[in-house]
C-alpha cells in the first residue's frame, strides 16, 4: 500500500465518508452518491469561509474535515 | 402551468421557515425578495436582502434566466476584494432601485416539479451563500 492509499474519515453534507486521501474533488462527490455533473464540493472553513472546489482539484485531506454539496455555480 | 405555481409557493414556504424572514413575492412569479439573509461572518452589516429575478410562469429550467440582486454598501471584514459585486456599473440594471448587483451564474440546475427531489431555490440560496463567503473574495 503507498502512502496515497491512506483512507480519511471526512464528512460531506454531514455524513461520514471514507475516502482515499488523493482522491479527486469530483470523486468524493461521485462516493457521496450524487452526481460531479450537476453538484460542486465546497470546503467549509471553522472561520465561516469557503472554498468552491473544481471537480479536477485533489483537495488536501485530514480526518474530520467537512464538506458540503451545492448546485455548480460561479462567478462571471 | 398550477403545478408550476405549486413549485413556487412550496419553494417559498421552505425558505421561509428556513431562513427565518419575510419572504416578498412579485407579480407574476417574476421575483422573490428575502428581507433578512444571513451573510456569513466576515461581511458588515451580518445580513442583507436578496432578490432574486425568476423566469415567471415561462418555466423554470433555464438557469441563465435567474439573477441575484443584494443591497449595496457591504463590505468584507476580512480584506478579501468582491470582484462580482457591481453597485455602480451598467452591468447592475437595479442601482437606482439601491440595489448591487452579483455577476453569480447557475451552470448546473435541475428542478423537479417535485421540489424536493430536484434542485431547488434554497439550494441556490445555498450556493449563493458558499460564493459570498469564498475566500478568494467573490
Amino acid at each position: 500500500m503507498s502512502f496515497s492509499d491512506a483512507l480519511r474519515k471526512i464528512y460531506v453534507d454531514d455524513r461520514p465518508l471514507e475516502v482515499p486521501e488523493n482522491v479527486l474533488a469530483s470523486e468524493i462527490i461521485q462516493r457521496s452518491g450524487l452526481n460531479p455533473h450537476s453538484r460542486a464540493l465546497v470546503k467549509a472553513y471553522n472561520d465561516g469561509s469557503t472554498e468552491i472546489l473544481p471537480a479536477y482539484r485533489k483537495p488536501v485531506l485530514k480526518d474530520g474535515d467537512r464538506f458540503e454539496t451545492q448546485v455548480i455555480a460561479e462567478g462571471g | 402551468m398550477n403545478e408550476l405555481k405549486n413549485w413556487y409557493h412550496t419553494n417559498f414556504a421552505m425558505m421561509e421557515r428556513l431562513f427565518k424572514s419575510p419572504i416578498i413575492l412579485g407579480n407574476n412569479y417574476r421575483w422573490v425578495r428575502i428581507e433578512r439573509f444571513l451573510l456569513p461572518p466576515m461581511f458588515l452589516p451580518g445580513s442583507t436582502k436578496l432578490l432574486i429575478v425568476l423566469p415567471g410562469l415561462q418555466g423554470i429550467e433555464n438557469p441563465a434566466s435567474f439573477n441575484f440582486y443584494i443591497t449595496r454598501n457591504l463590505r468584507r471584514t476580512d480584506g478579501v476584494l468582491m470582484e462580482h459585486y457591481f453597485q455602480d456599473s451598467f452591468y447592475n440594471d437595479l442601482r437606482n432601485k439601491g440595489y448591487a448587483r452579483l455577476s453569480f451564474h447557475l451552470k448546473s440546475w435541475d428542478p423537479r416539479l417535485d421540489v424536493i427531489s430536484g434542485d431547488n431555490l434554497v439550494d441556490i440560496c445555498q450556493a449563493l451563500y458558499n460564493f459570498l463567503a469564498q475566500k478568494k473574495g467573490v
